[in-house]
């Protein structure tokens, strides 16, 4: 229904500690992929991102699967990025994805085409993700196109926005995150957690600016099932995974380090959670997808709570 | 450009002609002895004759320095090989013939292949044959293959270190004792034959004393090496043609000896190169200021033109294969290509004076033959052999080289890494324009590398031409 | 200053298929500046072009003129009688000069020899990087004289995206990111403040998203 909210809002609304996972649409046209991923997740996570051409390679559009998504059980949040599509196109398409009744929207920049499988294509960024983000504010609370035309039945997103803690410069970062959350973002899901130290000093940081109270802060949590996938995480530019956790992955040994991953995972949740200010986790299980109900089952998640 | 031509030869005409044709001045003194004395620098020599002084800028020695054979105990002289002489011996009798290579160091190549050749033919008309000799080429060019050859043929080669020869007037038998330092053979025979002389004319070496050329073991010898075999002597600026070493092939002999010499005057380019800006084409872009390693280029103040400081300009040009306006010109350009001479089929080689043609000076001779294809240009630095000069060269060339410093060894910082990008750029235009490849090289050397630098210089020539 | 690179020369061949002779023009401004159409490149490409021909047996040849400027019409009627007289003309002047060669001398084939590449800088010899993309709004003033159109690969106007790492772009380490060098230059003018303003939506129609662009002084006309 127009101007009901969603799963993921509610829980957030009433308090609940939110649980939410990624499905990755497929690079062609099967749906049953979705469905099959869906159908895993349904009732043990509160929503679940469906990606926008991710590392820009193609695949089925992330509106489309998202409503696959909803129509098996899983509440989506549908991801747009700013590479592919110019702000006509864009308010078109989520226009389209409000009418299907999707209800979460992640805005982000998207990775540069470079990355991907079409490194020859044009890149648009007509608008930034912020700005994207400050007009569907104003879509929703103004009834106006970026354009400044009226809009009769805007799209209401719950809105949110992306945010990588460990990114330099800090103080620039920062100011992104406020302006972010002065845009529109009513929930920030963060680059995967490993070093809780340092993240708990970042969201000393958030707290001290009143950030956590004007948006849902969600802790990005990957779970490896190999030596080999926390090395090449830690290597990622912008990463911050502490050695102590390599080498924690290291002695487990071959065979155990599927199992050991999920430790690790579980750790890391036990932890945040205890940082004041943290209102959900975001789990990307990259790869491993069939993971996530053991893990949110571990973690104590499970049941998913009941919306009021 | 006055050029000295010094000596009695019957090349003087053609060599006074192909200097013309590269636009120097030719003055010809064919007596040696009316020089009286000689001083200067290169660029800048001065001989004092009986009718006055000669100003020039090089000299080139004609003179032939091989003098008449020896004359020996008994008085008579050894006859000196040559068609006659061998259509004589060969008729001869049975006697053994005792071939003498008669140079007291190193022999130049080209004597010792023909002194094998002589030898092989003897031997291959029966004739039993030795070769005495103090020092040989055996392993360069074309000589290895002709040593295995005589002595599969039966030529039995002794190596001396003293010699005496005698002769009995009466008999004409010759009496050689040869001795080895540990050995002494002695030999007897009627046929003797002698390749070379055994020291230099009393003219020449009157000349070669005036003209400050050192002297060794009665020979003209420069650090070991006897200046007899190319075209240079041990002194900067002063030339030797040797015409024995051109025998049969006197033209391309010469074209290359025109050509090593107007190659290597490079060396001897007036202090005074420097940098000239055309102020009309200077776009003032700063790529000379900012690619001289002397600090020489200044912009102009209020003019907007750049500005060579002639004091600091050590005149490498890499400033004019920078200069992307074609506004820089070095005054006394070394790179005016003359139409004089044949190219086609033959490689440029341009060479940075500071290791190019130091090394390329060791490594001629050892090319034998193939010295003669390759036309040398001394440039003041590698740096200097940018992509239109290489490109101008290919023009007329088969192939260009550019034969520059070491890394490290470069003086005007990097010069040469920038001949090696530019001679790759090119290579690459070239390929893509349907030229093919191997067409413009970049070598680098030092003056103690000449060996492998013969090498890459051979691999180049080998497949060409 | 525009900057251009020279065209592979398999390609600029190919545009000549035909042709026995070609005038090579260069331009004696952007593209002498940043080495890619002076008169030393156009001599360098017309021996290049003359020699490959040569080796595979075609007859080519190519003359070289250097016009002051390709974008102005004094210039290139100065060069009118040689221009006029060529089979074809090989423009290695950026791509104003190219289309304004064949402008003015509609009976001649104009062949480009170069890539019209960027505004950029001269960084020192040989090495040029982009700096400007004219978007026709210039809001240097906001982000410390550091261009995020053109230099941020995003064009971001917010900040950066969580690809920047190290003060490097994430599409390759020879990047450097726009928003850290906005970041250190607002930092050090003491002016970190004036980033955390939204910077709305771009209205594009100054840039070439508006169409063809025309500048106009009325003044002077």
């Amino acid at each position: 229904m127009p101007g009901e909210k969603g799963n993921l809002q509610k829980i957030l609304e009433q308090g609940a500690f939110s649980v939410s996972a990624e499905i990755g649409p497929p690079m062609g046209a099967d749906a049953s992929v979705v469905i099959k991923k869906a159908q895993e997740l349904k009732g043990v996570v509160d929503a679940a991102n469906i990606t926008d051409n991710q590392t820009a390679v193609v695949r089925m559009s992330s509106i489309a699967a998202s409503y696959l998504s909803s129509m098996n059980g899983v509440e989506p949040v549908v991801q747009m990025t700013c590479r592919d599509r110019n702000r006509i196109a864009i308010q078109s398409d989520l226009l389209g994805a409000y009418a299907l009744g999707l209800k979460n929207l992640l805005v982000l920049s998207g990775d540069h085409q470079s990355f991907g499988n079409h490194p020859q294509s044009k890149n648009v960024f007509d608008v930034d993700s912020i700005q994207l983000l400050y007009s569907l504010r104003k879509m929703k609370e103004e009834g106006v196109f970026m354009g400044g035309s009226k809009c009769k039945s805007p799209a209401e997103f719950f809105l949110g926005a992306t945010v990588n803690p460990f990114a330099d410069p800090e103080e620039l970062q920062m100011i992104r995150l406020r302006k972010k959350i002065n845009a529109g973002a009513q929930f920030v899901q963060t680059q995967a957690i490993y070093d809780v130290a340092k993240f708990a000093e970042w969201m000393e940081k958030v707290r001290g600016l009143g950030l956590h109270k004007k948006a849902y802060i969600l802790a990005g949590i990957v779970v490896n099932k190999s030596l080999k996938s926390i090395e090449m995480t830690q290597i990622v530019p912008g990463m911050l995974v502490p050695c102590e956790l390599v080498e924690r992955m290291r002695a487990a040994g071959p065979g155990n380090y599927d199992s050991e991953g999920v430790g690790i995972a579980l750790d890391l949740i036990e932890e945040i959670r205890k940082i004041e200010g943290v209102s959900g986790i975001h789990i990307m299980a990259i790869g491993w997808e069939s993971i996530v109900p053991t893990l949110v089952a571990r973690a104590g998640l499970l049941p998913r709570p009941a919306i009021e | 450009m006055n050029v000295l031509i010094l000596g009695r030869n019957e090349m003087n005409v053609k060599l006074a002609e192909a200097f013309k044709k590269r636009g120097y001045s030719p003055i010809v003194i064919e007596d040696a002895d009316e020089v009286k004395a000689f001083r200067g620098e290169p660029g800048d020599f001065i001989a004092k004759t009986g009718s006055g002084e000669v100003e020039a800028s090089f000299v080139v020695v004609t003179e032939p320095a091989r003098g008449e054979p020896p004359n020996i105990e008994g008085g008579m002289p050894i006859p000196l090989f040559d068609d006659v002489a061998f259509e004589e011996i060969a008729a001869a009798s049975k006697e053994p013939i005792v071939y003498l290579l008669d140079y007291f160091c190193e022999s130049p190549q080209a004597a010792t292949a023909r002194a094998l050749e002589a030898a092989l033919a003897l031997a291959g008309k029966k004739k039993s044959v030795a070769f005495i000799f103090k020092f040989m080429r055996t392993a360069a060019g074309e000589c290895e293959e002709l040593y295995r050859k005589a002595r599969c043929a039966g030529v039995t080669f002794i190596k001396y270190e003293k010699i005496n020869i005698a002769c009995n007037s009466g008999t004409g038998v010759y009496t050689i004792k040869a001795q080895d330092g540990e050995n002494e053979v002695i030999l007897e025979t009627r046929r003797l034959i002698a390749d070379g002389g055994r020291g230099a004319s009393c003219k020449f070496t009157r000349l070669a004393e005036k003209l400050r050329l050192k002297t060794a073991e009665g020979g003209y010898e420069n650090e070991g090496r006897y200046f007899l075999a190319p075209a240079f002597t041990g002194r900067n600026g002063v030339y030797y043609l040797n015409q024995d070493l051109y025998a049969g092939r006197l033209k391309e002999g010469l074209d290359f000896f025109v050509s090593a010499v107007c190659g290597d005057i490079g060396e001897t380019r007036p202090e005074n190169n420097h940098a000239a800006i055309d102020g009309e084409k200077c776009v003032f872009c700063y790529s000379c200021y900012r690619i001289c390693p002397h600090g020489a280029m200044e912009p102009g103040g209020e003019s907007r033109v750049m500005k060579n400081l002639e004091n600091a300009c050590k005149g490498c040009g890499l400033c004019a294969v920078a200069c992307p306006g074609n506004a820089i010109t070095m005054k006394e350009d070394d790179f005016v290509e003359t139409e004089a001479l044949e190219k086609q089929g033959k490689v440029k080689l341009l060479c940075c004076e500071n290791s190019g043609s130091v090394a390329l000076k060791e490594i001629l001779p050892g090319l034998g033959e193939q010295a003669f294809i390759i036309d040398f240009q001394t440039v003041a630095c590698g740096g200097r052999a940018g992509f239109e000069q290489l490109a101008e060269s290919l023009r007329s060339y088969g192939k260009v080289i550019a034969l520059v410093c070491m890394d490290d060894a470069c003086r005007h910082f990097d010069g040469n890494k920038a001949a090696c990008k530019q001679a790759a750029r090119l290579s690459f235009a070239l390929e893509r324009a349907g030229a093919g490849t191997g067409k413009a090289f970049c070598i680098k050397t030092s003056f103690a590398m000449a060996n492998t630098t013969k090498e890459d210089i051979l691999e180049v020539l080998n497949d060409c031409c | 200053m525009i900057v251009a690179e020279q065209k592979n020369i398999d390609e600029i061949r190919d545009s000549l298929e035909g042709f026995k002779s070609a005038v090579v023009a260069a331009c004696g401004t952007c593209v002498t500046v940043c080495m890619a159409g002076g008169e030393k490149e156009a001599l360098r490409l017309a021996a290049v072009l003359e020699i490959g021909a040569r080796e595979r047996g075609v007859q080519f040849s190519a003359d070289v003129i250097c016009i002051t400027r390709q974008c102005d019409m004094e210039f290139l009627a100065e060069a009118e009688d040689k221009l006029l007289a060529a089979e074809c003309i090989l423009s290695l002047g950026c791509g104003a000069g190219v289309q304004f060669l064949a402008e003015k001398f509609p009976s001649k084939v104009v062949i480009p020899g170069l890539n019209t590449e960027f505004i950029g800088v001269n960084r020192g010899l040989g090495y040029w990087t982009e700096m400007c993309q004219g978007c026709g709004d210039c809001l240097l003033a906001k982000t410390g004289g550091v261009c995020p159109v053109a230099r941020c690969s995003k064009s971001n106007f917010n900040g950066p995206c969580g690809g920047s790492a190290l003060g490097k772009c994430e599409i390759n380490e020879d990047t450097d990111c726009a928003w850290q060098l906005i970041y250190d230059r607002m930092k050090r003018l003491d002016r970190l403040e004036e980033l955390l303003e939204i910077e709305g939506a771009r209205d594009w129609r100054t840039s070439r998203d508006g169409g063809p662009r025309a500048a106009c002084r009325e003044d002077v006309r």
